[in-house]
């Protein structure tokens, strides 16, 4: 999507939600792509998969699911096509 | 189906094929249909939600399902077993049916190959991509594992 393996995300707090994580993310590598992800009223579009540790955010809290120090963030657009 | 049922048997491969007519929705006439099936490995190539989520279904305990997917150059494969796995609609929760999705070719070969290597490693007890995506970008020739969480009583 990005053509970006991976990208480290710092902060100060001990746990930040997946929101602020995707902000972040977004300013350090300088491309936009949440408005591929997010609608207008801030929420996860249809055909997005966001995923915590290999958890569904959907399953969790979605966009305000909590993100801790070391945990793997995941984004990639599945194909639903055979 | 009955075309590439009876190119395959042209082939001439050691493999008895069944083609079943059957449209794989949820319904009952699917599952009525498809019950009296027994098999180690289940592939799905199905080209949209619905359906996946309706085959996956016909998946027992201890069987796996082998999950192909494509879009544009993107492409993944993911292998689940029944009761050792989180499900696909969990996973693809929140997917909608796109009404066209485009895909080139070489996506569908690449996923397909490693579809079939993979169905090989299942028989042999040996599955590389258990609970486990691998994510395939033919645009920039990436290939990137993510990891699923655990088993759940799935």
């Amino acid at each position: 999507m990005l053509n970006i393996k991976e990208v480290e995300v710092d902060t100060e707090k001990e746990e930040i939600t997946i929101r602020e994580v995707l902000n972040i993310a977004e300013k350090k590598i300088g491309k936009p792509f949440l408005y591929k992800m997010l609608n207008k009223d801030g929420e996860i579009m249809r055909g997005t998969i966001i995923l915590i540790n290999g958890r569904n955010i959907l399953h969790i809290n979605k966009l305000d699911s909590v993100v801790h120090n070391k945990d793997i963030v995941s984004l990639f657009p599945p194909g639903g096509g055979g | 189906m009955d075309v590439a049922c009876s190119k395959l048997i042209k082939i001439g491969i050691d493999c008895k094929i069944v083609p079943m007519n059957i449209r794989i929705e949820d319904n009952p006439e699917f599952y009525d249909g498809i019950d009296k099936l027994n098999f180690d490995v289940a592939m799905d190539c199905l080209d949209n939600y619905t359906s996946r989520f309706a085959f996956e279904k016909i998946v027992n305990g201890g069987q796996y399902l082998i999950s192909g997917g494509v879009v544009n150059n993107f492409g993944q494969v993911i292998t689940l077993k029944k009761g050792g796995s989180i499900t696909l609609s969990e996973i693809y929760d929140g997917l909608a049916d796109e009404t066209i999705i485009g895909v080139i070719p070489q996506i569908i070969m690449n996923i397909a190959s490693i579809m079939t290597s993979e169905c090989v490693k299942c028989i042999t007890g040996k599955p590389k991509l258990l609970n486990r995506f691998l994510v395939i970008d033919l645009e920039n020739y990436n290939f990137d594992f993510i990891e699923l969480e655990g088993a759940t009583d799935g």
